[in-house]
């Protein structure tokens, strides 16, 4: 897995390829430690090119959800693919961090909050 | 009722993280080959995934030289996979699932593996012996 990080308008954009498992999954870790330290307060997930996700990916995104509330920080993922959604779906994770078909839906999910 | 079971195939791998894309290719292309259908195949891989990682992480602590077997069986219309390991006994039958919000609020990255599985897989047991542990996982399939 890789992850590509750059800064568009007000959003960092993390951008993750690859299989999001057990083996990579601190990579995400880390990246999304980084974004918290450095003050990031819109973070999208670009998962165009994710095309697998285990409990592992998915353990890592939940960890944070109680830091984004709890720092205000906008935080929302995008371009699923189908199989990679369907992992969220299974246990309903798509109600707690939110999920966009774009990442020009996801700025303006934030533009209109 | 008899059984109607037929082995697919088998495999062992290494105890890494690493050998867990190896074990999720070799799963797909198994059952791409008997044409079971791509959701299928996708649920059954990730709980494979799920369950080899569990072991590799805890039961067998990431000692390479440990091994993980296992078999894939076509069984009266489902795959059952038979995962086989010496390592510390676990039985994620008896296994107390937190609730999403409780991991959440305690920050937790683990525990939602053994969830994933229980709610994909139709039937999951455990069999402790003297040297070795077979968790069997069971799944009715559709064919494409």
């Amino acid at each position: 897995m890789d992850i590509t990080t750059s800064k568009s308008e007000d959003y960092l954009i993390l951008e993750i390829s690859g299989d999001l498992d057990a083996s990579s999954s601190m990579l995400l870790d880390s990246a999304i430690t980084q974004a918290i330290q450095e003050k990031e307060t819109n973070i999208i997930v670009n998962c165009k090119n994710l095309s697998y996700i285990s409990s592992a990916g998915l353990g890592v995104f939940m960890s944070y959800i109680q830091d984004f509330k709890d720092n205000n920080i906008f935080f929302s993922l995008c371009d699923l693919s189908e199989k990679v959604r369907n992992v969220f779906n299974i246990l309903g994770l798509e109600k707690l961090i939110p999920i966009y078909n774009s990442e020009a839906d996801a700025k303006a999910a934030k533009h209109n909050r | 009722m008899q059984k109607q079971q037929n082995i697919i195939a088998k495999t062992s791998i290494h105890c890494s993280l690493n050998e867990l894309k190896l074990v999720r290719t070799f799963i797909a292309n198994q059952l791409n080959q008997i044409h079971v259908c791509d959701n299928d195949v996708d649920m059954i891989v990730l709980s494979v995934d799920e369950i080899c990682a569990n072991l590799i992480k805890h039961a067998l602590n990431l000692k390479p030289d440990e091994t993980i077997e296992i078999t894939l069986i076509h069984e009266n219309g489902g795959i059952r996979v038979n995962i086989l390991d010496h390592g510390i006994s676990f039985n994620p039958v008896n296994y107390y699932e937190k609730s999403i919000q409780k991991l959440i609020h305690e920050k937790k990255k683990g525990g939602l593996g053994l969830m994933l599985v229980n709610k994909i897989m139709d039937k999951i047991d455990y069999q402790i012996e003297e040297t070795y542990n077979v968790c069997s996982m069971y799944k009715r399939v559709t064919l494409c």
